[in-house]
């Protein structure tokens, strides 16, 4: 699990994102930031053998939300841009996981301590 | 007692391939003709047959990986495969073991949308299946080696089957030469088991080897790995036997 969510910031920085990276539920942000959150789902035996477990993690790109449209255009980036999550987090995490891939998106708002974010909640699936 | 499928095993020529798979099946069919007459001389009538030639398939279901790919692709008219099926893992010295002799007969590959790249594959079995037993799980080995005894509870004279699996050899050995022996007792008198040497090799390989018809096997039986020169050199292998039905 520490390697998957690892391999997730890991992969985005290397797409050049800078945003603050927390692979780990923070507690407090510097916007933007991407959050990976723990994972909704664990499904292990995929194959025999613990070969392969399957896994589905949930990514948050978060952005302040003091300036309305600034937020939703970062977001609208984020989501079909060149340098889309989806872009990014597709493939293998650098050899992380066997493969993972960017299933869906939600823009929603998110509240860490205390303060109430745009963002964007991604959720990467993932075979170990 | 109950065993969960997860832990099963399928070793396919030079490839542990248990960690691609999520399926694997093992169907053993036996002709039958009948032989009911007028007048069986009980009532009410029983059909009556006699159990015909016997066949065998192995079907596999899992993910595509390079490595399982390769393995499944290689198999295509290749000749004919090694396959040793684990319904519950080979793990240790003793586990059940499948030991099939197998034509690939049908491959298939699916890329759903929004799944995992899927890979299916078909077997035909060619000869008698061995019901037998795990020698050594697939595990690395580094210098020569005896085994541990696995005691089968009696001599038999019906001859035997054995599978070695070699995935790997490093140190550039000049060979390791894998072989069966047996014992009365499991604790002296261990001998070779005539025909049961695998050929010598110095890199991954899979080999079958069946005895002469009426072979005898005695009760306890363990291998022995024998390596000549390399520098450390290690071996990579699954090996399982089977005493014929």
């Amino acid at each position: 699990m520490a390697a998957a969510m690892d391999g997730i910031t890991a992969a985005l920085a290397t797409g050049g994102r800078a945003e603050s990276m927390y692979p780990f539920p923070a507690e407090a942000i510097a916007t933007p930031a991407v959050v990976v959150g723990y994972p909704t789902v664990i499904e292990f035996d995929a194959t025999f053998r613990r070969g392969s477990d399957r896994a589905e993690f949930p990514v948050w790109f978060v952005v302040g939300r003091n300036d309305p449209k600034a937020a939703r255009d970062a977001l609208s980036a984020i989501i079909a841009g060149a340098d889309s999550i989806k872009d990014l987090l597709d493939g293998d995490l650098g050899g992380a996981v066997s493969a993972c891939r960017v299933t869906g998106c939600e823009p929603t708002f998110i509240d860490i301590a205390g303060v109430s974010y745009a963002a964007a909640k991604f959720t990467l699936e993932v075979y170990s | 007692m109950a065993s969960y499928g997860a832990s099963a095993s399928v070793w396919l020529d030079l490839v542990d391939a248990s960690r691609f798979f999520n399926e694997a099946g093992l169907e053993l069919a036996i002709d039958t003709a009948e032989t009911s007459t007028f007048q069986p001389g009980v009532s009410p009538a029983w059909k009556a047959f006699i159990e015909g030639l016997a066949a065998s398939k192995v079907t596999l279901k899992g993910f595509y990986d390079a490595v399982n790919d390769a393995a499944m692709m290689a198999g295509i008219r290749n000749g004919g495969s090694v396959l040793t099926y684990g319904p519950r893992g080979l793990v240790a010295v003793g586990d059940p073991a499948r030991l099939v002799a197998v034509h690939e007969t049908a491959i298939a590959e699916s890329s759903p949308i929004g799944g995992a790249v899927l890979m299916n594959a078909a077997y035909q079995g060619d000869a008698a299946v061995g019901i037998g037993q795990c020698l050594h799980p697939v595990g690395i080995e580094t210098g020569t080696t005896t085994g541990p005894a696995n005691d089968d509870g009696a001599a038999t004279t019906s001859g035997w089957q054995a599978h070695l699996h070699v995935i790997a050899v490093t140190g550039a050995p000049t060979s390791w030469t894998v072989k069966l022996q047996d014992s009365a007792t499991g604790t002296s008198g261990w001998a070779d088991v005539a025909g049961a040497a695998f050929g010598a090799t110095n890199i991954p390989a899979a080999q079958r080897l069946v005895s002469a018809a009426g072979a005898t096997l005695r009760e306890y039986v363990r291998y022995v790995a024998t390596v000549v020169g390399g520098t450390a050199p290690t071996i990579t292998f699954g090996l399982a036997y089977a005493r014929n039905r």
